[in-house]
């Protein structure tokens, strides 16, 4: 049966403003609690551009990153606020954070790829604390994690690394009012599975947009075949009820495509793609509310599940 | 769709007082790249208010406008070599595009430009038009340049000049 979730933690709100990616300072941003191994040697750098690590129930909780050994060494812990898991107080379950002995959140490699990030060489414009790139991996929505240069066997079992972030975290940080709107998209998971937004801000839903889907790394999968296929539809209701399709936005669109042949023509470690929505006079789109619904298409072939709990930025330019 | 890196030095900065005259800055003179219009006394009338900025087409790697420093607002002409200068090399035909970004670093591409056959005579001068309403705008914008060949062009830059509608 597909998963169908609207709003709340897949989604968040729409909000009209924004902040600067910046890299957090230790102690003064974030208070690091643990440390040990390799992380001891090279410590995981936090980096922010929103502030919903301030929400009501995510202050106070302790993120924890924790490493498994292997060929190439993988992140088998994350835990995070659970109020970005399944919208309840406390600290993300043991079902929702380990990934256990055979399974893992992503690798740690030499290259950025729908299983994994890269340590060893990342190209990325992001500069870690140790003043080389780093590729950076999202925690929860405008939260993340880089991992200081090293090799892809650097770690053992149960390296760990944890910290709390202070709600100060964001004081000289840029705020960014552009006229753009931005939501977290938790994408769907399984082939059919259906992610709905909140309903689009009354003063966008109803002109021409750009619309702009970026994920500071590539979203990542279980599994190691099959095929990805995200669409991205655009509806309308009179009643906030019952909503239609109005067009398509995004068709079919597998992120690994530029993923699996290396930077280019991404350049940097970045998924990121965009398209046009033109309203005219003629089009009869208008409607009271407007949402986007996200859904992973189900065709011929395997699909490829995405992990849970890993969000993207979708921003919304109206003309 | 497509990304691209940043590639400074190629370019100069936008500024909003134009000028009718070439400009010969060359990109072995550090300082050329930064100043865009030289205001000499008595010569107040040949300055005109309009966003314009120097590029220097001597890559193949893809060359980028500093982002647009004004608001995009409406439809735009794209004046490509208003100065009318003679390059000094061919960089074959140019694919000219108008890109976008959300933070500035990472550009997708909005909206095809031209095709410009810059050539290496006096005349080849073009232009086209950004149409506001079918590719929108985004926070940051700029003009992106890919050159199909590798031309040495390091001492004649080419004016490129936006006008908003």
């Amino acid at each position: 049966m597909p998963t169908v979730t609207t709003g709340w933690p897949e989604c968040t709100g729409w909000k009209n403003y924004r902040y600067k990616l910046t890299r957090l300072a230790p102690v003064t941003d974030y208070i690091i609690n643990t440390v040990t191994g390799e992380f001891a040697n090279n410590a995981l750098n936090i980096w922010i551009d929103d502030d919903w690590f301030t929400h009501g129930d995510a202050l106070g909780q302790t993120y924890l990153v924790a490493m498994k050994t292997g060929i190439a060494d993988a992140v088998r812990k994350i835990y995070k606020p659970r109020v970005f898991t399944d919208g309840t107080s406390g600290l993300s379950t043991d079902a929702q954070s380990d990934m256990g002995l055979s399974a893992k959140w992503f690798g740690v490699t030499n290259a950025d790829t729908t299983t994994t990030v890269d340590v060893a060489n990342s190209e990325a414009s992001t500069i870690g604390r140790d003043n080389v790139s780093q590729s950076l991996y999202t925690v929860i929505p405008g939260l993340h994690i880089g991992f200081e240069r090293t090799t892809s066997t650097a770690f053992a079992n149960g390296d760990e690394f944890s910290w709390t972030m202070k709600s100060a975290a964001l004081d000289g940080v840029e705020k960014i009012m552009d006229g753009s709107y931005t939501n977290w998209v938790a994408f769907p998971i399984a082939a059919s599975d259906e992610v709905y937004t909140q309903t689009m801000p009354t003063y966008v839903a109803n002109r021409s947009f750009n619309l702009n889907v970026q994920n500071i790394g590539y979203p990542k999968h279980s599994g190691s075949s099959g095929n990805t296929a995200l669409t991205i539809i655009l509806q309308g209701s009179n009643d906030n009820s019952a909503f239609v399709d109005i067009m398509t936005l995004v068709d079919d669109f597998d992120w690994q495509d530029g993923a699996t042949v290396g930077l280019t023509p991404y350049g940097t470690p970045i998924m990121q793609f965009q398209t046009h929505h033109d309203i005219n006079a003629l089009d009869g789109e208008n409607f009271l509310y407007k949402r986007l619904k996200f859904t992973m298409e189900a065709g011929t072939g395997t699909e490829r599940e995405v992990h849970p709990y890993q969000w993207s930025k979708v921003t919304i330019i109206p003309n | 769709m497509s990304h691209y890196t940043d590639n400074v030095g190629q370019v100069s900065k936008w500024t909003t007082l134009g000028s009718n005259t070439n400009s010969s800055y060359d990109l072995d003179d550090e300082t050329g790249a930064v100043g865009n219009v030289s205001i000499i006394n008595g010569e107040g009338i040949n300055a005109q208010v309009r966003h314009e900025c120097h590029v220097w087409l001597d890559y193949t790697d893809g060359i980028y406008t500093k982002h647009f420093d004004w608001p995009v607002m409406g439809d735009f002409t794209v004046m490509l070599n208003s100065g009318n200068v003679a390059l000094a090399a061919d960089p074959g035909d140019i694919d000219v595009d108008i890109q976008g970004s959300i933070d500035g670093s990472t550009y997708v591409k909005l909206a095809d430009g031209l095709t410009w056959d810059a050539g290496t005579t006096a005349t080849q001068i073009d232009s086209f038009v950004y149409d506001y309403d079918a590719s929108g705008r985004m926070p940051y914008m700029r003009i992106a340049f890919d050159c199909g060949s590798d031309a040495d062009n390091r001492h004649k830059p080419i004016k490129v000049v936006v006008v908003p509608h």
